[in-house]
């Protein structure tokens, strides 16, 4: 089921073009995954799709309905944002922060209740982070503050969740973690639209990938048809090999490596020698 | 617990946020009361307290000219003092406080946007044009107002990051009005309109009547009030723009109440006293280490706070010596050392 789509979504500052007629969809309970260089309209297309920002041109929908109709605290129920890690200014307790997620449920006189410190507790808990509770949100790693994020987006009570870079900056343990985190609630239900630098991730992870230069889509659909060696040329002007190295589970090798492993320059496919004492790969 | 995580928790460690907030009310009833005795007749506390029974019982209790007495000095010239004092106090802290987390930054204040220096030349070519104490004040709320408007008007101009630009142009916009403020100051007649801005704007309650406060103290209280009913928001919009709007808050209409509110209660504080700096900047901070970020419970703290701090400040400055001191250099002089103190926690992150 389609959950969101963008038609041929336009936006520009002034005469600079920053996305060229977009179009993608979004299934539901699928992670969609945005490749693409720096400046390339990721950040953009991302706050298009949350209503912070107006497309000049096209059509952004969720659940077919225009983004711009609706309410804006009927759009926060439904999807979420989890921004870049940033630091922050104010040392908000943990708790605090992912009680802020109850804002678009509550009316102007209603104040928080204990069904709601129950639900941030819970969210909490399920992004195995409940122990931070009382704990400055200033003071705790940028991992754990990525997972109280998640949490914000989860006691929201939204069904899809946009996050912008979610791994950047992470050291590789949290970045496992959170990307484990990630396919675990898709799992269960809940859509994901995410941008990255790691076209691995997206191998890991996700089940849809947008490829994104100078703001126009170069490649679309399942990771395995199309994060290949063309496309991630034209996307990062690099050399970079896909290798399946068994049935569903591709990585990608850098020219560099590659060359390491095989000079020959025939344009041979290295293949794994299924040894599990010396797991070399030969041409 | 251990010590570490005891100075990473929010609040003083084991007191409840709520019952800070309490303390600091009990703590202000008290300093009123001792405010009160002081000066240059002082009035023991039994005496203080006989003669609020009368005034707010109606039982008489003290012989009918000693009430005359001290009906003048307590209620006639102190208490309006100590109102004013407070007032100010708890407007420059709370507006301080919410400025902060408008901008997401901890270093901004009424002074730095320009409210106060608009205000400061508002009040000033007042005195210079307006026939009558009223007309004076209307200007110098006008002024105060102007100039967060302009700052507002330059940050619109061009695009990119929206706060920067903002408090760029509080910078800009309170560097224009105290150029003005020096073009006022040079065209006033050096014999007694120089004198009174000079010394006005130095700061100081000793202005205050019970009329200018009963003005006064209805807007700046009706301001306050908003604030802290919009503490929830105020609270999602220091994390940040988009994530307050992607929160389903309207941000643009939020902020523009929000700032609207912290500036008129600021620019109502010079009606009343004068120029006084630093209060709206280090305020807030003291607050956020007794008891976190939060404004839902910050805002009441950083009023209470504010209002005890500058009443503590006004006893000081009418009483150290023979003259009194001008309130704005004495919170200067308190507050300069104190935020270099404050600057220690700059790396770690705020409160």
């Amino acid at each position: 089921m389609t959950l969101m789509e963008a038609r041929n979504i336009s936006f520009g500052y002034g005469l600079s073009p920053v996305l060229k007629e977009v179009s993608f969809v979004v299934p539901k309970g699928n992670l969609v995954a945005l490749l693409g260089p720096n400046g390339c309209g990721k950040t953009t297309l991302l706050k298009i799709m949350l209503g912070l920002r107006q497309a000049n041109g096209g059509e952004m929908l969720l659940e077919n309905r225009l983004i711009a109709a609706f309410d804006r605290r009927d759009l926060a129920r439904r999807v979420a944002y989890v921004p870049q890690i940033h630091k922050a200014s104010f040392a908000f307790r943990v708790l605090d922060v992912v009680l802020m997620g109850r804002l678009p449920h509550k009316g102007f006189w209603s104040s928080t209740s204990r069904r709601d410190e129950q639900l941030a507790m819970e969210a909490l808990e399920l992004m195995g982070i409940g122990h931070l509770r009382e704990r400055p949100y200033t003071q705790i790693s940028g991992g754990e503050r990525q997972m109280t994020l998640i949490a914000r987006a989860l006691c929201q009570g939204a069904h899809t969740f946009i996050l912008d870079e979610p791994v950047n900056g992470l050291d590789y343990g949290n970045q496992i973690r959170l990307l484990e985190q990630l396919a675990e609630l898709a799992a269960a239900g809940y859509t994901f639209v995410m941008s990255t630098h790691f076209p691995d991730h997206v191998l890991w992870v996700a089940g849809q990938v947008v490829m994104l230069r100078d703001g126009s889509v170069i490649a679309q659909g399942h990771p395995d048809q199309v994060l290949n060696r063309e496309n991630l040329c034209r996307l990062y002007q690099a050399d970079v090999e896909v290798w399946e190295l068994m049935e569903n589970f591709r990585i990608c090798v850098p020219e560099r490596l590659r060359n390491r492993i095989c000079n020959c320059q025939s344009g041979c496919k290295p293949v794994l020698l299924c040894n599990p004492t010396d797991g070399r790969i030969a041409c | 617990m251990n010590r570490m995580e005891a100075a990473c928790r929010p609040g003083l460690a084991g007191l409840g946020r709520h019952w800070v907030a309490l303390l600091l009310a009990v703590l202000l009833l008290m300093t009123v009361l001792v405010s009160l005795g002081l000066g240059k007749y002082p009035v023991s506390f039994r005496e203080i307290l006989l003669f609020l029974q009368q005034q707010v019982l109606g039982r008489p209790t003290l012989a009918p000219d000693r009430y005359e007495l001290l009906h003048n000095i307590l209620w006639e010239i102190r208490a309006p003092r100590i109102a004013a004092a407070m007032l100010i106090g708890a407007a420059l802290a709370a507006s301080g406080t919410a400025f902060q987390s408008i901008f997401v930054n901890p270093l901004v204040s009424p002074k730095l946007l320009g409210v106060l220096p608009g205000a400061s030349f508002g009040a000033a070519l007042g005195m210079l044009l307006a026939p009558s104490w009223f007309g004076v004040q209307l200007c110098c709320f006008a002024g105060g107002v102007a100039a967060v408007g302009l700052a507002a008007g330059i940050a619109r101009l061009y695009r990119g990051d929206r706060m920067l630009m903002l408090v760029l142009g509080g910078i800009i916009s309170g560097s224009l009005f105290t150029s003005l403020l020096s073009i006022v100051k040079y065209l006033a007649d050096p014999h007694d309109q120089l004198p009174a801005i000079v010394y006005w704007l130095m700061g100081g309650l000793s202005m205050a009547n019970s009329r200018t406060i009963t003005g006064v103290s209805i807007p700046i209280l009706a301001g306050l009030g908003c604030l802290m009913l919009m503490a929830r928001y105020l609270n999602a919009l220091s994390m940040g723009e988009e994530e307050a709007g992607s929160l389903g808050l309207n941000v643009g209409v939020l902020r523009f109440w929000l700032i609207f509110c912290a500036t008129v209660i600021s620019a109502l504080t010079v009606v009343v006293g004068g120029l006084i700096a630093w209060v709206g900047l280090i305020v807030p901070h003291i607050g956020r280490l007794l008891v976190g970020p939060d404004n839902r419970i910050l805002l009441p703290v950083t009023a209470l706070l504010g209002a005890l701090y500058l009443l503590v400040v006004d006893d000081v400055s009418r009483l150290l010596l023979d003259v009194e001191i001008p309130l704005g250099i004495v919170t200067s002089l308190i507050g300069i050392p104190f935020f270099i103190l404050l600057l220690k926690n700059a790396r770690k992150g705020w409160g």
